[in-house]
């Protein structure tokens, strides 16, 4: 305040001269151009009439040699932000993203910045709202793919895929993922001993003729046994599930057995499997497998079991429990309420192994007619000796 | 103040930056982008590209970057939006194909992974364009016309032919997608042109191709039954990269040479051997700066825990607060050393190539700067006059 009153008044002192670089803005060629101050005073009794779209404020006149002078208020005058250079002089534009520029010299910036206040304010335009739109119509449609049209567009593969085709890829996949869960061999080995898989069928066909539950199976369902530890009971394209041996020997009875694979018949008719093994989660799992099979040494049986044991959507695992639930039920099969559902499941002691609850029902299935129990005693032997034959490795009950 | 820094009738460019504003505005968005969770990345970018953009003064007036964070950020999502659309509609609709086709999925997922060849093309063409659709000089815009559909076409087609000639015409494709982009490249009303032949660019390839070759032997001899040609690919390894920047900073000069605008002409003569040595030593210093924060964190942690430093996290956890305060010290030596080598590659590397480059341009026959005007400003990303690219190529 009290620089421009000196500067105003001290008209004895020589005036203020400067001289720059004008560029207009429509020319890439530099103007040499004078500068000085007009103040409010002067400019009411200078040449009025010129002046009027450019305000009667302080200003910074610009004379240039061929043209009227330019009048840029000192209120509006911006220096370019954010230069590299440490002190070599300013550039000056005015607010609002005018594409005119001024360029000082270092030795008349001290001059400007103390009459112009508002060199350091925003100088560029914002422009949020366009950008704004920007993010928001970004988002939605990253929203809307994700949402509804990658599922839908992946749940129509699935379904237009033709039953053969299915088969021959769940095959496939049963056929990789023995591969990947025992890299150093063959692959794991199946358990196929002859009792036990009767058994195994008994459980599957009246699970499987119990389709007037709320989802179908269309696929003749085909299961297998895998000569593994883990608790994991896996869905397939074309109606095949593998159990691992893990999961047998976890389950109490042969009603925990028929609960795990009501559940992942509840992921089929769902079509869940399919739509997985062509989706996202298909592809990435398979990047897995290879890198795993690439890198071969530590860590890599970890990330395989992690692909191998991924879960289904969160939607798509309440929809094949809600499908399992009523299966179970339309079979007559009754779970034993000693191992809890609810919440007795955590308190339990003798509870099922936390691997396995992932694929037991949380509530009850509604007690219904009761067939009688599901398998013989000598069944339920048989079906934990499934994997017997194979060895040594297969041989713990 | 100097209109023109002349050089031989040529205007020459300078380079003129404080790297102690430069590191300090690499550390405050490294740190400030930590703190909220990637989120001042976009504004330090702004800052970041600022410096360098306007370090840069050909015929001595600097360029200045008019971009602004959120549409970076803007520009970030819709990236980000492309590769959704390719993970969640196009891999699973290649691979439903490739199942129906040849009864495997394996096809398709290669196939679904070549695809983000056109769309990375994709997706580089536009970044370009936004960004010199937000730089100016004396007064003017740059600004890119619309081509990227065109310009990936010719990505996935140049890199078909390359593969198929085993490699001998990668220099074909540098040109030709350098001659694409350069073509769509405007200043003001002039547009750039892209003259020579791709094949002055062989020469400068012949030592990447023969180390390629060396490199690639190396590796089939190491993995068929003979591990000691392995060692060679040290040596080898080396020089492929080595040929690799010279081919590139050559190739640059050489075609920035070669580029035209309104009757203007470009020198460009930068020295692979700088460029080698700025990036030799700046990396290297880099790597020294960003190993200091974690041999101090080691020494902290062994005299805390002086044992087998492998079991560190589980043995620090069990030691209790003092443990998990080392753990912590830990942690943020991790972040520092990633910080200070972000920083040091910014200053040490980043910045001396870019200005080795700008002292090697000098602008020739200024004088046709006097026919260039300003397009005409709609406001919006690309002028309504560039839609229509009107190139004869």
């Amino acid at each position: 305040m009290t620089l421009r009153t000196v500067i105003s008044v001290g008209l004895n002192v020589a005036p203020y001269q400067g001289r720059a670089d004008y560029f207009d803005g429509l020319t890439p060629v530099p103007e040499p151009v004078s500068l000085s101050f007009a103040d409010e005073s002067s400019a009411k009794g200078h040449d009025r009439g010129q002046d009027t779209h450019h305000g009667t404020g302080p200003a910074l006149v610009i004379a240039r040699r061929g043209g009227e002078p330019l009048r840029w208020p000192l209120g509006s005058l911006r220096a370019l932000p954010g230069r590299a250079g440490a002190d070599d002089g300013l550039i000056l534009g005015v607010a609002g993203g005018g594409a005119a520029r001024l360029m000082l010299d270092s030795a008349d910036t001290a001059l400007i910045r103390a009459r112009a206040h508002r060199l350091d304010h925003r100088f560029h335009p914002s422009r949020w709202r366009r950008a704004t739109a920007r993010i928001l119509g970004a988002v939605l449609c990253i929203g809307v793919m994700i949402g509804v049209l990658g599922p839908a567009v992946t749940g129509g593969l699935a379904r237009g895929l033709p039953t053969d085709v299915r088969s021959a890829l769940g095959d496939q996949m049963q056929d990789r993922i023995r591969r990947a869960l025992d890299p150093a061999g063959d692959g794991v080995p199946l358990c196929t001993a002859p009792e036990g898989m009767a058994a195994l069928r008994k459980i599957a066909a009246r699970l499987g003729a119990a389709t007037a539950g709320p989802g179908s199976v269309p696929e003749s369902i085909r299961v297998s046994v895998l000569d593994h530890p883990e608790i994991i009971a896996l869905s397939l394209p074309g109606g095949r599930v593998v159990l691992f041996r893990g999961v047998i020997q976890a389950a109490a009875s042969a009603e925990e057995v028929a609960a795990v694979l009501a559940h992942a018949l509840g992921h089929i008719s769902g079509a869940d499997p399919t739509r997985r093994a062509l989706g996202p989660a298909g592809f990435v799992g398979g990047l897995g497998l290879n890198l795993a099979d690439a890198a071969g040494g530590r860590g890599a049986p970890a990330v395989v079991t992690r692909v191998v044991a991924a879960r289904h959507a969160p939607w798509a695992e309440a929809a094949a429990r809600a499908d399992a639930v009523a299966r179970l039920a339309a079979a007559g099969v009754a779970l034993e309420s000693g191992r809890g559902f609810v919440d007795g499941l955590a308190r339990a002691e003798d509870g099922p192994a936390p691997a396995l609850r992932h694929y037991l029902p949380t509530t009850p299935p509604p007690s219904g007619t009761a067939p009688g129990p599901l398998l013989s005693g000598s069944e339920w032997a048989a079906l934990r000796a499934t994997c017997t034959g194979n060895g040594p490795d297969g041989s713990g009950a | 103040m100097t209109i023109v820094a002349d050089c031989g009738g040529g205007l020459a460019t300078t380079y003129l930056g404080s790297r102690r504003r430069l590191a300090a505005i690499a550390l405050a968005t490294g740190c400030l982008s930590i703190l909220t969770l990637g989120l001042y990345l976009f504004v330090g970018t702004v800052r970041l590209r600022r410096w360098h953009w306007s370090a840069m003064r050909p015929g001595g007036q600097p360029l200045e970057y008019t971009g602004n964070p959120l549409d970076l950020f803007a520009s970030a999502i819709a990236a980000v939006a492309v590769l959704v659309f390719w993970l969640v509609i196009l891999v699973p609709s290649v691979t439903t194909a490739s199942i129906v086709l040849s009864g495997h999925r394996a096809p398709g997922w290669v196939i679904g992974g070549a695809a983000l060849l056109p769309l990375w093309y994709w997706v580089r063409y536009r970044a370009r364009a936004g960004r010199l659709a937000q730089t100016r000089w004396r007064g003017l815009r740059f600004g890119v016309v619309q081509g990227e559909v065109g310009y990936a076409l010719r990505a996935v087609w140049h890199w078909f032919v390359t593969i198929l000639s085993l490699g001998v015409l990668w220099p074909r494709m540098t040109f030709a997608l350098e001659k694409y982009r350069t073509d769509r490249t405007f200043f003001g009303t002039a547009r750039f042109e892209q003259g020579g032949r791709w094949r002055v660019l062989w020469s400068g390839f012949v030592p990447v191709y023969l180390t390629g070759i060396g490199c690639a032997a190396a590796l089939v001899a190491g993995l068929s039954g003979a591990p000691a040609a392995l060692w060679l690919l040290i040596p080898l390894g080396g020089a492929l990269v080595g040929a690799a920047v010279a081919y590139r900073v050559r190739s640059l000069g050489i075609m920035a040479s070669e580029k035209r605008l309104a009757g203007l002409r470009l020198s460009v003569r930068p020295s692979p051997a700088r460029v080698g040595r700025i990036i030799g030593f700046g990396g290297l210093s880099a790597v020294i700066l960003g190993l200091l924060p974690a041999v101090g964190a080691g020494i902290v942690a062994l005299s805390v825990w002086p044992g087998d430093l492998s079991v560190v996290p589980d043995a620090l956890m069990a030691l209790g607060p003092p443990g998990w305060a080392v753990l912590v010290v830990l942690a943020a030596a991790q972040v520092a050393m990633l910080l200070l080598a972000v920083v040091a590659w910014q200053t040490l590397v980043t910045a001396p190539v870019q200005r080795h480059y700008a002292e090697s341009v000098t602008l020739y026959g200024a004088s046709a700067l006097h026919d260039i005007r300003a397009r005409p400003s709609t406001g919006e990303h690309r002028p309504a006059a560039m839609r229509e690219p009107g190139v004869a190529s």
